[in-house]
């Protein structure tokens, strides 16, 4: 039963990271996954919370992204709510991009 | 990990509306045209080193005004809030400032070409008004700042100067009423430093020591330069201004050489900003930026030259402005144009729509061709106005003046196509 729970967990988790494929930085033109900006995705039923940060402080492209973030999830018919959570430790590096 | 304020910290980010900086990027480009077109008027007299002529004086200030303190104003409406985390006391007040700085331009640049005293003054005064408005809209919420010290402080510095070369002016206008004496060069050189090399460069480094990185995605430079470049030119601005306006040479030469550690200490700074990029390739726009820093460089070595040698030497001096103004400032902020313009105009339109299919990039927004054109038109533009200032040769200045003159024509089409494209 937990095995079954967890793979439907990691399955829920592969979804949102799909859909997090879609949402590019402009001014790069890579997506936020591929440029190393999402550190985490937690998954609680139909609640996702993403840990994210940005490639400076202040960046102006912060609040796009974050909407772009909560509207692809937001696309995920059992998705309920979605939290977008900006974080600087460990801060962006351009090591991270994959 | 190391939690920002709850939810999303850019919610609060204050960033004025996009009318705000548009109108000051918009007047700016205009500024600059109509520059570039006077620039090719004056040519010839700057070839003969002719730089205190009264159109000479127009052009300028439809560049340092018009242009420069107009794109920077803009500039700072979109930045300082987002880099500092507070917004402008009030939007209003930003569009007032707005147009009376357009109306000081106008009369100050219109006084100087017709020789109109009464014009240059009412200019001045409404300058005066434009300056304090932005200073009083934008400065003191420095103290409400949660980041962004470092542009904070450096904008400030810059806005001290931008006071003190004004005041400068207020001091020339008192000499021209006979109620103290002033020596006239001395006057001009006080207050062309403070204003390009104060206000203009320490805002630059200031908005750039975010901009640059940013838009290179620059990592592991050295942030220290960023401690000592202020107080560097700060003082030597200071010392150099009171050596020419107290007319002690030696004082002068003192000042000018912390003044060109100052900057020197900038372009190191800078080439940390290009030397640790990870987008290897320059797009036009930073190619165009790092054309600036080498006018930096060439302005720098011009000024300490004009230091050694002995004498007047008005086609040096021609050509170290041309350096500094159009070289130097004019390009870098051409440069950062084709940066933040296509972005702004990006997040007006599609800001609200990350995510959704056909969404383009923020690149493909302009023409990549078109704007290696601009670049080469400036950069080469403006070397041959240089060549033409030091040799004394009319023909070198006034192609270079005409080169400046075609880039601004296609750097008005890219952005005017940018405004009236779907």
């Amino acid at each position: 039963m937990s095995h079954a729970m967890d793979q439907e967990t990691l399955a829920l988790h592969d979804a949102v990271y799909q859909q997090l494929k879609r949402v590019i930085d402009p001014e790069v033109g890579q997506s936020i996954i591929k440029m190393g900006l999402v550190y985490d995705i937690q998954v609680n039923g139909g609640d996702v919370v993403v840990i994210m940060t940005l490639t400076t402080p202040g960046c102006p492209l912060g609040q796009s992204i974050t909407r772009g973030v909560e509207g692809v999830v937001k696309e995920l018919t059992w998705v309920s709510s979605v939290h977008v959570e900006i974080v600087w430790d460990p801060p962006w590096t351009p090591a991270m991009m994959r | 990990m190391q939690r920002a304020r709850p939810a999303n910290p850019h919610a609060a980010d204050g960033t004025p509306p996009f009318p705000l900086p548009g109108e000051h990027f918009a007047a700016a480009l205009l500024w600059l045209a109509l520059g570039a077109a006077g620039l090719v008027v004056v040519a010839p007299s700057l070839a003969e080193g002719d730089f205190l002529s009264p159109r000479v004086i127009a052009v300028t200030h439809c560049f340092t005004l018009g242009w420069i303190t107009t794109s920077i104003f803009g500039a700072l409406y979109q930045i300082f809030p987002v880099a500092l985390g507070v917004p402008a006391r009030s939007v209003r007040m930003g569009h007032a400032t707005f147009w009376v700085l357009q109306a000081g331009v106008a009369a100050v640049v219109a006084g100087s070409w017709w020789r109109l005293p009464l014009g240059i003054a009412v200019g001045w005064v409404l300058l005066f008004l434009a300056v304090g408005g932005l200073s009083w809209n934008l400065l003191p919420q420095r103290r409400r700042a949660t980041r962004g010290r470092t542009l904070g402080l450096y904008a400030s510095a810059g806005h001290m100067a931008l006071g003190l070369a004004m005041f400068v002016v207020a001091a020339r206008i008192g000499a021209a009423l006979g109620w103290w004496p002033l020596d006239r060069l001395g006057f001009l050189v006080a207050h062309a430093h403070l204003a390009v090399a104060g206000f203009a460069t320490l805002t630059a480094v200031g908005v750039g020591s975010r901009m640059l990185p940013m838009f290179l995605l620059s990592h592991g430079h050295q942030e220290w330069p960023l401690r000592w470049i202020g107080p560097a030119t700060g003082a030597g601005l200071t010392v150099f201004s009171a050596g020419k306006l107290l007319r002690l040479p030696a004082l002068a030469d003192v000042g000018g050489i912390i003044l060109a550690l100052g900057m020197g200490l900038y372009l190191y700074l800078a080439a940390g900003y290009f030397r640790h990029r990870t987008r290897r390739p320059l797009d036009p726009g930073m190619a165009i930026v790092a054309a600036a820093f080498g006018y930096l460089a060439l302005a720098v070595l011009l000024g300490l030259i004009l230091l050694a040698l002995p004498g007047f030497r008005p086609t040096l001096i021609a050509a170290y402005g041309l350096a500094g103004i159009l070289g130097w400032v004019s390009l870098l902020i051409v440069g950062i144009y084709h940066k933040i313009v296509p972005f702004l105009t990006w997040m007006h339109r599609f800001g609200t729509r990350i995510g959704e299919p056909g969404i383009p990039r923020v690149a493909d927004l302009t023409s990549i061709p078109a704007a290696w054109v601009t670049a080469s038109l400036y950069a080469g533009g403006v070397a041959l106005l240089v060549l033409g200032a030091l040799t004394g040769r009319t023909f070198t200045a006034v192609a270079g003046a005409l080169g400046f003159a075609c880039g601004t024509l296609v750097l008005l089409g890219q952005n005017l196509y940018l405004a009236v494209r779907r």
